[in-house]
This record gives structure tokens, C-alpha cells and sequence, in this order.
């Protein structure tokens, strides 16, 4: 193994001219593969070794090629926005919560970065391929699916399957294929009809589900992709991970976090949530729901019928399939439903069955759509509704009319065309502006930050909106780390849980690793990975150079300090039952606290660009 | 158009055929041409 003994990073960071050193070994593949829709044509580009030990891969990669690729000013849905899936070097090694892919495009949500993450099994597949990333760009004429391996690119016909549901889409392009080790990511209805918050599905039921990445596949007319091959990817040290495996297997099973997703699944944090108060409900109006029992993970394992399942290489199990066994939904199985879905739509649309909160799921599944921004904009129109700012007439708890409406969002019809084009523009064109929670046009996850200060600071200042996963804070303020309201210090644990996530996501490894996965199993992952050897330090100042990237990205597209901030309600309705504040002062000290440690003036611009961004790298 | 409301249509023979979003294409059955695969150009 090619260790550097001495900082590789420092060092690199000391070449004034970015000139190709080869210092260390080859790793990944550094093969990029760009396809061109229009044109129908494809070609490989070659990054060179060394950029890894900037960008690592997964995000940092994708990062780099969105910034260096996309025009400025791009149109999301246009044919000049780059689509970007991105591996890393975890990417099927075998390593623990690493069957992942990241995709990040432009988002036509936001008009900001965009990622989004998904599981399942089908990274390995598209790693298989012999690429690192696979940059998608221009449009197809007439609906397409793609296959690509490790020889070839096919653009196929994809007329017939367009329009259909995911599950389909997926059974037929498998069908069509012909390989059962294939793996397939599609897009629904709500991707072709280009509805701003739509996903890509595989697997059924995992999708990259935040941002609108489904929509930018819709755009460009390509209905799914296949993936299959036989190349290994490189590492430095494959009995290296054996060993590191075997015991984080060990410690794992013995952590009581690892435990909790393998007994409840996220929907364990129903009770965790309502029990402090701080489960979104009524649309943002209560911390708790009544009746929230009914929602819990004792009540889904007591009356459905239930078996855990895991992604590939992974042995936390956290998903739930659950199959419905009685009344008008019977015979419906899906894999969930998911805390964050459980939120959306039990708690801000008010819907108090489990199995109703399936319907639902299993529609957005279909339709593929984002379940978190599809809660929070039905329970908008409910507000609406009963402000009698539209005609319709819906309220909480009317599962069928939100079903309705659901369909009508993907196929743009009345207010559902309003809705399909995300908060923003529905809260201009109803005059709500000021009744609207997001952040940056995206809603926030299940965590009111009325109650998670450190939630307020990572939704505000969060790159693709108010997201709870890009700095999942609300951890370590549950686990009494440090208490929830308090906002001495808040900063710096929050930056200290981002910047892990941040090497977690080029790294690409699930969130949920993230007990296990400290700086010092992140630095083992690397070395045995990468072949690189870092100290904490070194791993903080690469989290950090990606981290302003992506924020040099967004400051390039027109975003400015100010959107940093929270919806207004947050700073002026308590919320309810337990009268949780969050003042506008203490919020401002928390910003000034994360501006001041992440290095970046009063207006919030980083005061130097990474040096990874300073030229474009590739061979082309 | 097929009503879709889970509340007058049986929703296990939804599931079974797989079909809950059919109104959103014309074509109730998807056959896809085998012959239509394009094999895309390599660029240098």
C-alpha cells in the first residue's frame, strides 16, 4: 500500500501550478463518462489520480464536475444542465453502509446545487462499469432509457414504458435488459411531467428523493438507466478492509443506535420526536400530534405484517417491509413508510393510520415524487383551503382528497399544476408567503427547529434548502451531547457532525454509519480505500474545501447571505403544546458563530476558492 | 379516464396488476421493440 507518511494534503496544497504529480497510486478508476443525449453519442474522460485526495469522490467529485461543467446561470430543465451521478471509493469494496450513488445536478426547486442520495443495490452495478461518474447532458428527442456497461452506451426506445409508474418501468427495462444482476434507476410520471420535487426510484422503493433530480431526467427525456459490468474497483488494501469489516461488524451490533434502527427502523422516532414535543404536525402549528401512537413503530410492527431489510452491505436493516393486512388497503406492500413520510404526511397532513400513510407512500413511490416536499405542500394547500385563498375544499385527515391531489400535482392539473412547480411559487400565487415554511424553496425534514436550535442552523444554511441530512445535529442534541436550546458551542458541534457527512457523502456511505464511522474509522476507510493517510485535521480542511465549493457554486447562481435564514413563523409563532421559541437573536449569533468558523466573511462568501475549482482537471 | 380512488376499486387487484398509474399512458400493456436498440457513437 502507497501510504504518504507526511500530509499528502498539505503538500498538494502547496503546488502553486496544479501541475499532475504523480505521488500517489491509482486509485478509483478515473474514468469519467459523459453522454451526450442530443447527439447521441458518448466519450470518456480521464481525471487524473492525484484530484481524489481533493475531492475523494461521491460529492466532492460530483461537485467538481457540476462547477467546472455547467454553464452559470443554467436553466435546470434545459438541455445544458449536466445530470451527475457520482460513486466513491467505498463504492462495492464491501465496506459497511457503501451501496450508495449520489446525483447532483442544478435543481429546478431551488435553482440552487442539488443532491440527493439513494440505496438499495444498485451501486454496485453502475460501478461495475468502470466509471467513477457518469455526467448526462442534453436531450433526447423522444423518450429513452439508457444501457450502459462497460464497453458500450445504447440509447433505447422508451416510448411505450413513458408515462407509466416506477415499479413498471423498472420491471419492463429489467425485462428488456435481460440481466438479472442489472441495476436500474427510473423516473415516474411526475419526473416526465417535469413536477419540481420529483425523484429517481430504484429498487422500488429507495430514491434519490430530494431536490428534483427526477424532473432533470424528465427534461431530458430519459425514462430510466441500466447498469451492469464486470470491473473491480481499486483499492489500496483489500485485506485491509477484511479486517476493518469484520470488526466494525462487532462494535457495531453493540451500539445501542445500531440496535435501534434493527428493532424499529427510522419510524422508530415517531415516539422519540413526539416525546420531546418537536414532531412537526398541522402544518408546523404543534410539536405533537394527537394521537401519534397510532403512527409509532410498535404500532407498525404490532399490526402489520413486518421483516426488516437492508441494502446491500449493510447490517443496520433499517428499512421495513411492511405488507398491509386488513381493511381496504390489504394486499398493499411496501418498503416503509419511512419517519420522514411518516412526518409529511401523518403529521402535517394530519392523517393518523398507518395504513393510509402507505396508500400514500405507495402514490408517491409510483408517481415518483418526493414523499417530505409532498406533505408539506398538501398541508399547505390545506391552509389554504381553509383561508379560503382556493376554492377546493380539503382539510386534515381526508387521505382520499389527498390522494386526488397527488395525481392531479403529476399531471399539473388546477392547483395541483400550482404545486408542481414547489413552495415558492404556490405561496406567491396564493399570497401565503408568509404562512410558507422552507428554506431556499425546500422543506425542512421532521425536526421543528423551534426545539432543534442546531436544526435551525443546519436548515438555514443547508445548500439545497431547509434539509435535515446534510448536518444531522439533532443526534447529538437528543443524545444530551449538548442540550437542544442551547446555542453556546451549537456551531461547532453542528459543523463537526457536516463535515463528517460531508466525507460520508464523497465517500459515498450511508448517513446512518454515522455512530460507527467517526473521524478515525473515516481516516481507516481512506487509507484502506485510497491508499492516503490523514489526521483529523487533514480530513476537516478537505470536508471544508468541499464544503465551500458547493457554496461558491450557489453564491455563483445568484444566492446570497440572506438566504440563509428560516421561515418567519419560526421566529414568531410558539410552537405547540409546549410553547417552544426560537429568537430571532439567538439564530443571528448561531449564523455569526458558523460564518466565523468556517472561515467566510460577514456576507457569507468563503474567502478563498478550493483549489480543485481553480481549473478544470479532465483531458478534454 | 380509469377512476383511481382506492375507496371504489378493490386495492389489492390494484397492486396485484401493477397498474395504478396506467391512465397516465395511452398503451395499457408495454411491449418494448426489441429492434429498436441504438447503439451510441463513441466520441474521441
Amino acid at each position: 500500500m502507497n501510504v504518504c507518511k507526511e500530509s499528502v494534503y498539505g503538500l498538494l496544497e502547496s503546488l502553486t501550478d496544479f501541475t499532475p504529480k504523480d505521488i500517489i497510486r491509482k486509485v478509483m478508476f478515473g474514468k469519467i463518462l459523459f453522454i451526450d443525449l442530443t447527439e447521441k453519442s458518448w466519450r470518456v474522460e480521464d481525471l487524473p489520480s492525484y484530484l481524489f485526495t481533493y475531492l475523494i469522490g461521491g460529492k466532492g467529485l460530483g461537485t467538481y464536475l457540476l462547477f467546472n461543467k455547467n454553464s452559470p446561470h443554467v436553466d435546470p430543465l434545459s438541455a445544458q444542465n449536466n445530470l451527475i451521478i457520482a460513486l466513491g471509493p467505498a463504492t462495492d469494496t464491501g465496506i459497511w453502509g457503501s451501496s450508495r450513488y449520489g446525483v447532483y445536478t442544478k435543481s429546478p426547486l431551488t435553482g440552487l446545487y442539488a443532491e440527493s442520495y439513494s440505496g438499495g443495490n444498485v451501486a454496485e452495478p453502475m460501478s461495475r462499469t468502470g466509471y467513477d461518474a457518469f455526467v448526462i447532458y442534453g436531450s433526447s428527442y423522444s423518450p429513452v432509457f439508457l444501457e450502459i456497461n462497460e464497453e458500450e452506451v445504447f440509447f433505447r426506445d422508451a416510448s411505450q414504458i413513458w408515462g407509466k409508474d416506477t415499479y413498471l418501468a423498472e420491471d419492463e427495462i429489467r425485462r428488456k435488459v435481460g440481466r438479472r444482476d442489472a441495476g436500474i434507476i427510473v423516473i415516474g410520471p411526475a419526473g416526465e411531467n417535469l413536477i419540481r420535487f420529483a425523484s429517481i426510484v430504484n429498487n422500488r422503493w429507495r430514491c434519490a428523493g430530494r431536490s428534483g433530480t427526477g424532473s432533470v431526467l424528465g427534461s431530458k427525456k430519459v425514462k430510466g438507466i441500466a447498469f451492469y459490468g464486470s470491473k473491480k474497483r481499486p483499492v489500496a488494501s483489500e485485506k485491509k478492509i477484511k479486517e476493518l469489516k469484520k470488526s466494525w461488524l462487532k462494535k457495531g451490533m453493540d451500539m445501542p443506535s445500531v440496535r435501534f434502527f434493527r428493532s424499529f427502523g427510522t419510524c422508530g422516532l415517531v415516539s422519540v420526536i413526539n416525546g420531546v414535543k418537536a414532531f412537526p404536525s398541522y402544518y408546523w402549528r404543534s410539536g405533537e400530534l394527537d394521537g401519534w401512537e397510532s403512527l409509532s413503530a410498535e404500532s407498525l410492527h404490532m399490526n402489520f405484517k413486518v421483516r426488516s431489510k437492508a441494502c446491500r452491505m449493510c447490517f443496520l436493516a433499517c428499512a421495513r417491509l411492511t405488507e398491509v393486512t386488513h381493511g381496504k388497503f390489504e394486499g398493499l406492500r411496501i418498503e416503509g413508510p419511512e419517519y420522514e413520510t411518516i412526518y409529511a404526511i401523518g403529521g402535517l397532513c394530519g392523517i393518523k393510520k398507518l395504513e393510509e400513510i402507505i396508500y400514500i407512500n405507495d402514490i408517491c413511490d409510483r408517481l415518483g415524487m418526493d414523499t417530505i416536499t409532498a406533505g408539506n405542500l398538501v398541508a399547505f394547500a390545506i391552509e389554504a383551503s381553509r383561508l379560503g385563498k382556493i376554492k377546493e375544499r380539503i382539510d386534515y385527515g381526508q387521505t382520499e382528497k389527498v390522494a386526488d391531489l397527488l395525481f392531479k400535482i403529476a399531471k399539473k392539473e388546477g392547483i395541483g399544476e400550482v404545486l408542481s412547480y414547489g413552495i415558492v411559487h404556490a405561496a406567491k400565487e396564493w399570497d401565503l408567503e408568509d404562512m410558507a415554511i422552507h428554506v431556499k424553496g425546500m422543506e425542512p425534514g421532521g425536526y421543528d427547529p423551534r426545539y432543534f436550535f442546531g436544526m435551525a442552523l443546519a436548515y438555514a444554511t443547508s445548500d439545497r434548502g431547509a434539509c435535515h441530512m446534510r448536518s444531522t445535529v439533532f443526534r447529538a442534541e437528543l443524545s444530551g451531547l449538548i442540550p437542544p436550546q442551547e446555542t453556546e458551542n451549537k456551531a461547532e458541534v453542528m459543523i463537526d457532525y457536516e463535515d463528517r457527512h460531508t466525507l460520508q457523502d464523497s465517500l459515498i456511505i450511508c448517513r446512518f454509519y454515522r455512530d460507527l464511522y467517526t473521524w478515525n474509522e473515516l481516516s481507516e476507510i481512506i487509507e484502506a480505500t485510497l491508499g492516503l493517510s490523514f489526521e483529523k485535521k487533514d480530513l476537516q480542511r478537505i470536508a471544508s474545501h468541499i464544503r465551500d465549493a458547493v457554496r461558491i457554486y450557489n453564491l455563483r447562481e445568484g444566492m446570497d447571505a440572506q438566504a440563509d435564514t428560516l421561515p418567519k413563523r419560526f421566529f414568531e409563532e410558539p410552537l405547540g403544546p409546549a410553547g417552544f421559541t426560537l429568537k430571532r437573536e439567538d439564530f443571528e449569533k448561531m449564523k455569526r458563530d458558523y460564518y466565523r468558523i468556517r472561515g467566510w466573511k460577514e456576507n457569507g462568501e468563503p474567502v478563498s476558492i478550493p483549489p480543485f475549482l481553480q481549473k478544470d482537471f479532465s483531458d478534454q | 379516464m380509469e377512476n383511481l380512488s382506492a375507496s371504489r376499486l378493490s386495492f389489492k387487484k390494484i397492486f396485484l396488476t401493477n397498474d395504478l398509474i396506467g391512465s397516465f399512458c395511452p398503451l395499457k400493456k408495454p411491449s418494448l421493440d426489441v429492434s429498436s436498440v441504438d447503439k451510441g457513437e463513441k466520441k474521441a
